[in-house]
């Protein structure tokens, strides 16, 4: 059954994790007014696949049952599945202009939805059938997993095996006959506090001898052992001081990341989907990285349709709208973004079924789409930053302005042009300054992996090969036997006559 | 004598030589001492389809899967086959194989 909103934020009172945040253990997570707004945006994820007007984006048909489910739970079945996922991604960032979050355990179901498949090919196991028997249960409660991949790695220098800390990778302890115990310790997970699930997934490619870390999961966030830290970002408790002064007080910034902490951890055998298949990891990573790469032109492009708009109403509360470098730069933003756009349309366009049955985004195309968010995502937020003003950081506090001795006067400062109240101005000058001088950018950085990691995808993936066979042959270096059709004889004969009526031309001139 | 209708992608970006690889299959199969007929993709009547898709996209499946007429099919998927990752250079051996088990009427698809 599908959740909306409030009843997703009612299910998360059912579970009772341990989670930490400024050195204390918090009772209740949807009660802590710290991680309110990142729950609110997950809530839309929820919210929206109930509205007749969003459903066709919002909802899929299980493959697995036929019933119609939340999308975010689904596994792709076709390009056109692809391309509706992006477009969800555009459509949420749209609605919360800031992470919604359930990208991250929706890319970990359908990467180990295909790589269980090729394991169990290969090596004769069930993971497939076990991850099924999971995924249905995700399909049926409407769950939200996140998706914990990075581990919090120690010396990078140094494989997992070799790490003076075991800790630092998730890593099975020990095997039992009804399943296998583990700890280690995943960093900066998208969403884990306000997730029902955790799915894990190897951080990188293993080894044989990394073979008790190549490992993959799912257990409810309440596992005994389990213990969240939440993370600060920019300007965080500034929602605890005023909704005014947050910026974007229903729906935060970035996706509210936290430490996983795993302290043997009992995981029973129909929830381990990985366990000592290091010849798998190198899939597995790629597959998720590329699910997760072809988000972000969906997600970012949404959240820059939000601050297009805002910085266009904040040029025109100052009456400057129609200046033609405001123009110029809005332009530009758009084109931007409507760029990152194409390539993320283009990836899923030209995706491909994998031998799971589900189908896959272009990889190439997808790390081409995160490279371009890692440039474009700052360039925009510096044109909004522009159009905006310096205001966006210089701004008195809402405490200052419902003062009785100075309120007045501050709002007399900032007022626009008429029809423009000076309280919706400041709204919008703090909604700017949320989304373009926090944690977004370094999100929009390195959130799905950093640029080299892109790079090293698109080097591997680019065909240099066969580049350089085409410019061979237009250079006239390798034979090229269109032209010679066209020309009606090999090229050799064609160029010495070429060069005989040229001498001759010259020849005649001269005389 | 078996009959093998070749039909190419459009070739806008290919990760292999389509071309290229068609004829080392027809080596390939040479060298096995099977008898195929290669036609072009206007011919009417054919024993095999065979796609070549420059990359793991494949175009052409969209349009020829899983039979044309029922007619069996193979689909070269860029350096894939049936969905599973081949160099390009093992590509015509693999497939000479299978061409040779389909003419032999024991193929296991």
């Amino acid at each position: 059954m599908m959740m909306n909103g409030k009843e997703y934020i009612e299910s998360l009172r059912e579970l009772n994790p341990e989670v930490y945040f400024f050195g204390k253990r918090i009772k209740s997570v949807v009660d802590e007014p710290m991680f309110l707004p990142h729950i609110n945006t997950a809530a839309m994820t929820y919210e929206l696949a109930h509205r007749p007007e969003y459903q066709e984006i919002m909802t899929a048909t299980s493959h697995l049952n036929g019933e119609k489910i939340n999308r975010f739970t689904h596994i792709h079945q076709s390009i056109d599945d692809l391309v509706k996922k992006v477009r969800m991604m555009r459509l949420l960032g749209q609605k919360t202009g800031t992470c919604f979050q359930r990208c991250v355990g929706l890319d970990g179901l359908n990467a180990v939805y295909v790589t269980t498949y090729d394991i169990d090919q290969k090596h004769g196991t069930n993971y497939h059938e076990r991850f099924k028997a999971w995924l249905k249960e995700v399909q049926e409660k409407d769950l939200m997993p996140s998706g914990a991949m990075t581990d919090a790695r120690g010396d990078r220098s140094l494989r997992p095996h070799q790490q003076k800390n075991k800790d630092t990778y998730l890593h099975i302890k020990e095997r039992l006959d009804d399943g296998i115990i583990v700890s280690g310790v995943k960093a900066h997970i998208t969403g884990a506090i306000n997730s029902h699930e955790i799915l894990t997934m190897p951080t990188r490619t293993m080894g044989e001898e990394d073979k008790d870390f190549a490992l993959s999961f799912a257990i409810p966030s309440d596992t005994k052992g389990v213990t969240f830290v939440f993370s600060r970002q920019t300007n965080d408790t500034r929602r605890l001081d005023s909704p005014l002064d947050a910026g974007n007080p229903k729906y935060g910034i970035v996706g509210g990341e936290a430490i996983i902490i795993f302290k043997d951890v009992f995981v029973p055998w129909e929830r381990v989907f990985m366990a000592g298949e290091y010849d798998f990891t190198n899939e597995l990573v790629e597959t998720f990285a590329g699910y997760h790469r072809s988000n972000y032109g969906g997600c970012k492009v949404g959240l820059a349709d939000v601050v297009i708009g805002g910085s266009y109403w904040i040029a025109d509360a100052h009456g400057i709208s129609r200046a033609s470098h405001i123009i110029d730069k809005l332009t530009e933003m758009i084109a931007m973004a409507e760029t990152c756009w194409s390539c993320t349309l283009a990836c899923s366009y030209e995706g491909y079924k994998t031998p799971s049955g589900a189908y896959h985004i272009n990889p190439l195309l997808a790390n081409v789409v995160k490279l371009n968010i890692t440039r474009m995502v700052y360039e925009w937020m510096r044109l909004a930053q522009d159009i905006a003003g310096g205001k966006i950081i210089t701004l008195p506090s809402e405490l200052d302005l419902e003062n009785p001795e100075i309120g007045k006067i501050i709002e007399e400062c900032f007022v626009g042009k008429e029809g423009f109240s000076t309280s919706d101005i400041i709204k919008m000058l703090r909604l700017i300054e949320n989304m373009s001088v926090g944690a977004g950018l370094p999100e929009a950085m390195h959130g799905a992996g950093s640029p080299a990691a892109q790079k090293i995808m698109i080097a591997r993936r680019g065909n240099i090969e066969r580049k350089v066979e085409l410019a061979k042959s237009v250079a006239g270096i390798k034979r090229d036997r269109d032209f010679e059709k066209i020309v009606g004889k090999d090229e050799e004969t064609y160029w010495r006559e070429v060069k005989e009526r040229i001498r001759q031309g010259h020849v005649a001139e001269k005389s | 004598m078996l009959t093998i209708k070749v039909k190419y992608c459009g070739g806008c970006n290919p990760e292999i030589n389509r071309v290229g690889l068609v004829e080392s299959l027809k080596e390939e199969i040479e060298k096995k001492g099977l008898r195929v007929n290669f036609v072009g993709q206007d011919s009417e009547n054919a024993d095999l389809l065979l796609l070549v898709n420059g990359c793991r996209h494949a175009c052409l499946e969209e349009q020829y899967l899983p039979f044309e007429n029922g007619q069996s099919v193979i689909s070269i998927e860029g350096e894939a086959l049936n969905g599973e990752h081949i160099p390009q250079e093992a590509i015509p051996a693999i497939l000479a194989e299978k061409i040779i088990d389909l003419a032999q009427g024991n193929d296991k698809n």
